[in-house]
């Protein structure tokens, strides 16, 4: 043996044994560790590899599609692309967004904040940093794809109006779920960064909508990549909405009010079906689909006109003489008023210390019922109230929907007001004085309609005395197009008005548009069209006479509400233009063209079944 | 030039264990690589089997040739690898990214600082056995530690911290084994921590994050601590018998980067399970106490500090690696000798090997 072995005391040796006893510690330690997490922690660890590996991706429902009703595409969903960036994937993520945003056009800022607010379910993780990409988008990133390492161009999809602005405040608009929405018990299946309907019927209908994700259990490896599918459950896909709105009339109305803004609805007297709802000013749902940007969304809600108001039921303003349909009503149905009842006008009426003037100066002379309705005289319609008191007046206006909410299918709609002198006394704490009851008798004052109810009371007077729920909404159709659904017409009561009461009123409406009444210029040749002219008062009754040359903004709102066919209604109309002034003048040639266009539709549509 | 006395002395357990871990190591790289989407990936566990016959040549090489011979040229390898480890620095491998650790020589990546390793070995041998404890001076700490600090320094600035550090243990074992004056001893330890603040202020942004995830793994699971937290997964999964030869998720679905170099072991942990892990790292302790062994029965004082120099190696690689990935230090690219991916770690290993046989062969003579 050599000689250093020779002695165990050599340092030599000792050295060694100390060198060797830290070796054999040290994989004494290891080996306790790896028996301790095999062994003992094996199942926790076995556990943590199965979810790494398995994992549930969800396959999103496409959203039903909205359609007029002879099935015409109002919404629906189209495949569009959009950038997405894997951030284990980037390289120089700073300089690669300074990138981006020049050819994205989105602040850089807003892209970093995209990335961080993002939820990290996992590496290599696709965050999505624009949707609805343009061709040059598209086109710029694959160009600079080399320089863009970890951004993607995928195809997603987006929410697509292709008639843009119609009836943009019917069908309303799709956005991305908000923090508070996600707790709320009816979006409990929608996730975070999902789109869900935000207004209008895309909001009220979601649920028929949005159909029901599926997903699969898939096996992945690191990089989140599919190897193998281990179960899979087909998604259902969005039902489909059936509108009662007609596409072509829509969109021929929402051309005729102009610069103007206002609100026209069209109802089937026969159903209570919403023909047309339009809304003036508009905005275009598109711009909400792929994310509306905050200068859009600025001018929208800064817009002097409130664009997202739909005037149709969330504008409440005073009927104006339309309301004198309900006064003659309340009267020959009280036995208040009969078909022989007079009144003399000789321009003006002077109750206690003030005088009330009728709108055309020097008066009408005595006038029966019929022709008080025609040519909208005031001091008929003063006296006529006074006889029948004001509770029984707004006893029918309540009757004929007024004041209460209709019903239809959509949000925020307002209820309107009918005054009361109960109401009076408790809320304004006065006496109802008999002034009051006159401004009701033409319908100013504290009362106001929407055009909604306006067009609702309408038919009800047209069809005989049924008061429909405005329908929206005709069948739910599955995602194979076969009906699930059909929605029938609500009737909210059926009114007991003797047909006697309704004939007298609806001539006197046939007189306005037919013997050189207030409505004169909504006369058709061949169609027969009744109807009531209204000018809701911006300024008070007292200072009339200068009223042509009064600025934009303080001129009165005006009304025209009407049917047609005069014997077999078949749709009923309330137009209202805010500062239009006069009724007769503004709103009436406008009904006239819907009026004609409809019938029109329908003899094209007609012809065109005849010839199949 | 083979007599039969060194034959004789020739130890076939040393190298049959070397050669087991080997196979080993070629079967883990086929399992860690064979489902890759790249075929230059899938072809690893070949090219890992041509390097161990190179490798054995060069095994061969060495033990035909005296180690007191070897030792002759310390001198020469030691300038001839501080050149290539200068030529890298200088740009001269091409490396992208900053890192410059391979040299590209007629199409074969070698890796200088893996021989550094050996080399570091030879030169400090040759000079230690010539001096006593007696005649270490001043002077001859200041050499020993130029001749550390030139390599450490280069692979250092490569960057590649952890194969500089190992540089470390070897040096400090090797003066320990040597007889140096305990004094001296103690005066490096005290050195080495007061200079710790400033390493750490010289370290780079990922170094310092993979110091940090060692200390808290779930503090970012899905950022630094990924690694390390899906190569314990591995680890532990694997319970006892292991989930099988291709059969474990998290290697075959490649939850652990590098896991055919660095992290290999978590492959064998998750597929082979205690029992490979154990039977692994018997292996490895079989080779270590031999080379023990071969340090207490050396011929000579060269001999022996030269056997405890590799031991050293051999050690500090597997308790270093096997460390990582069971998620007790920090994560340092530092391969498992004869079992990771590399061809320089395993032609070096090899030659570390064919030295250990060498001193063994030539006690007698």
């Amino acid at each position: 043996m050599t000689e250093l072995m020779q002695d165990k005391n050599d340092p030599l040796y000792r050295r060694i044994i100390l060198v060797t006893g830290f070796i054999l510690m040290a994989f004494f330690c290891i080996t306790i560790r790896i028996l301790f997490m095999q062994i003992i922690e094996g199942e926790k660890y076995r556990t943590l590899s199965q979810n790494n590996r398995i994992r549930l991706v969800r396959i999103t429902s496409p959203r039903g599609i909205i359609y007029d009703r002879n099935r015409r595409i109002l919404s629906a969903t189209r495949p569009s692309y959009q950038a997405t960036i894997v951030l284990e994937d980037t390289e120089d993520l700073d300089s690669e967004i300074d990138f981006l945003s020049k050819i994205l056009k989105v602040p850089a800022t807003k892209l970093h904040e995209k990335i961080k607010s993002s939820p990290r379910r996992g590496p290599y993780k696709e965050i999505i940093l624009k949707k609805d990409l343009t061709f040059l988008e598209v086109a710029a990133l694959e160009e600079f794809k080399l320089n863009l390492p970890g951004v993607n161009v995928d195809v997603g999809t987006v929410r697509s109006y292709p008639e843009g602005a119609l009836a943009g405040h019917v069908l309303g608009y799709v956005g991305e779920i908000s923090e508070r929405q996600l707790h709320q018990e009816m979006y409990k299946d929608v996730h975070a960064g999902d789109q869900i309907g935000q207004f209008g019927l895309e909001r009220v209908c979601n649920r028929f909508l949005i159909g029901l994700d599926g997903g699969k259990q898939i096996e992945v490896d690191a990089w989140g990549r599919e190897m193998q599918v281990l179960g899979y459950e087909t998604p259902r896909a969005g039902d489909n909405l059936v509108l009662t709105v007609d596409l072509e009339l829509q969109k021929f109305i929402e051309e005729l009010l102009g610069g103007k803004a206002g609100a026209i609805v069209v109802m089937d007297t026969r159903n209570g079906e919403v023909l047309a709802m339009v809304s003036h000013p508009s905005f275009n749902p598109n711009s909400f689909a792929s994310g509306i940007s905050q200068k859009e969304w600025s001018e929208l809600i800064h817009n002097s006109q409130y664009p997202l108001q739909n005037r149709a039921i969330q504008s409440h303003y005073p009927p104006g003489s339309v309301f004198k349909i309900i006064v003659a009503i309340a009267g020959l149905e009280t036995g208040a008023l009969n078909e022989s009842t007079t009144f003399y006008c000789g321009g003006q009426v002077s109750i206690g210390r003030w005088t009330w003037k009728c709108w055309k100066k020097g008066g009408h002379g005595r006038l029966s019922l019929h022709q008080a309705i025609v040519h909208s005289c005031n001091v008929f319609f003063y006296q006529a109230g006074a006889k029948i008191g004001a509770e029984a007046i707004a006893h029918y206006a309540q009757l004929f929907g007024l004041g209460q909410p209709t019903g239809i299918l959509l949000e925020n709609e307002e209820s309107g007001f009918i005054p009361t002198p109960a109401w009076k006394q408790k809320a304004l704490r006065t006496k109802w004085y008999p002034g009051d009851t006159l401004s009701m008798s033409i319908g100013q004052g504290y009362i106001s309609v929407t055009p909604l109810q306006a067009v609702n009371f309408i038919t009800a007077v047209a069809n005989g005395g049924t008061l429909y729920c405005p329908k929206l909404v005709r069948s739910v159709l599955n995602s194979q197009g076969e009906p699930i659904q059909e929605l029938p017409s609500q009737v909210i009561r059926q009114m007991n008005i003797s047909p006697k009461t309704l004939e007298i009123v609806q001539r006197g409406m046939f007189g306005v548009v037919n013997e050189y009444g207030t409505a004169a210029r909504a006369m058709i040749p061949d169609i027969k069209v009744a109807g009531k002219t209204g000018t809701a008062q911006m300024v008070s009754l007292r200072d009339q006479g200068e009223k042509e040359d009064l600025p934009e903004e303080l001129k009165d709102h005006a009304w025209f509400c009407g049917y047609a066919p005069f014997e077999n209604p078949e749709i009923a109309l309330a137009v209202f233009v805010e500062h239009g002034g006069k009724g007769g003048a503004t709103c009436a040639p406008i009904a006239k063209e819907i009026f004609l266009k409809y019938f029109q539709l329908k003899q094209e549509r007609l012809e065109a079944k005849g010839n199949v | 030039m083979f007599d039969r006395r060194l034959l004789t002395n020739f130890d076939w357990s040393l190298l049959g264990a070397v050669f087991l871990l080997i196979l080993c190591g070629i079967i883990l790289i086929y399992s860690a690589t064979h489902s890759s989407p790249s075929a230059m990936s899938r072809n690893l566990f070949r090219r890992q089997t041509y390097w161990a016959m190179i490798a054995t040549f060069c095994l061969l090489l060495t033990i035909s040739v005296d180690y007191h011979q070897i030792i002759r040229y310390g001198s020469f390898f030691y300038i001839i690898d501080n050149i290539l480890l200068i030529y890298l620095l200088a740009g001269g491998g091409g490396g992208k990214a900053g890192v410059n650790r391979w040299i590209s020589f007629m199409g074969v990546s070698v890796q200088p600082s893996e021989f550094s390793k050996v080399i570091m070995v030879l030169i400090l041998a040759g000079y230690l056995s010539r001096r006593y404890k007696e005649d270490i001076r001043m002077r001859e700490m200041a050499t020993l530690l130029i001749l550390l600090s030139i390599p450490l320094v280069l692979v250092v600035k490569q960057p590649d911290l952890g194969s500089a550090l190992m540089l470390l243990p070897i040096f400090l074992i090797m003066i320990l084994v040597a007889e140096v004056p305990l004094r001296w001893l103690l005066f490096l330890g005290a050195g080495g921590l007061s200079a710790l603040p400033i390493a750490w202020r010289h370290l780079k942004p990922y170094q310092i994050n993979r110091i940090l995830s060692f200390a808290k793994p779930n503090l970012d699971p899905l950022g630094i601590g990924y690694q390390v937290l899906q190569s314990k997964i591995a680890v532990g999964s694997g319970g006892g018998f292991g989930r099988g030869f291709l059969a474990g998720t998290q290697s075959q679905l490649r939850f652990i980067p590098q896991h055919h170099t660095d992290f290999i072991f978590s492959v064998l942990a998750e597929e082979w399970g205690f029992v490979g892990c154990i039977v692994v790292i018997g292996l490895f302790l079989f080779i270590i106490l031999k080379g023990i062994d071969f340090a207490l029965h050396a011929k000579d004082r060269l001999g022996t500090i030269m056997a405890m120099g590799i031991v050293s190696i051999f050690s500090f690689h597997v308790i270093t690696n096997v460390s990582m990935v069971i998620g007790l230090m920090p994560v340092t690219g530092i391969p498992l000798p004869f079992i990771s991916y590399g061809g320089t770690s395993l032609l070096t290993n090899m030659i570390a090997i064919g030295l250990l046989l060498n001193i063994r062969m030539r006690r007698f003579s």
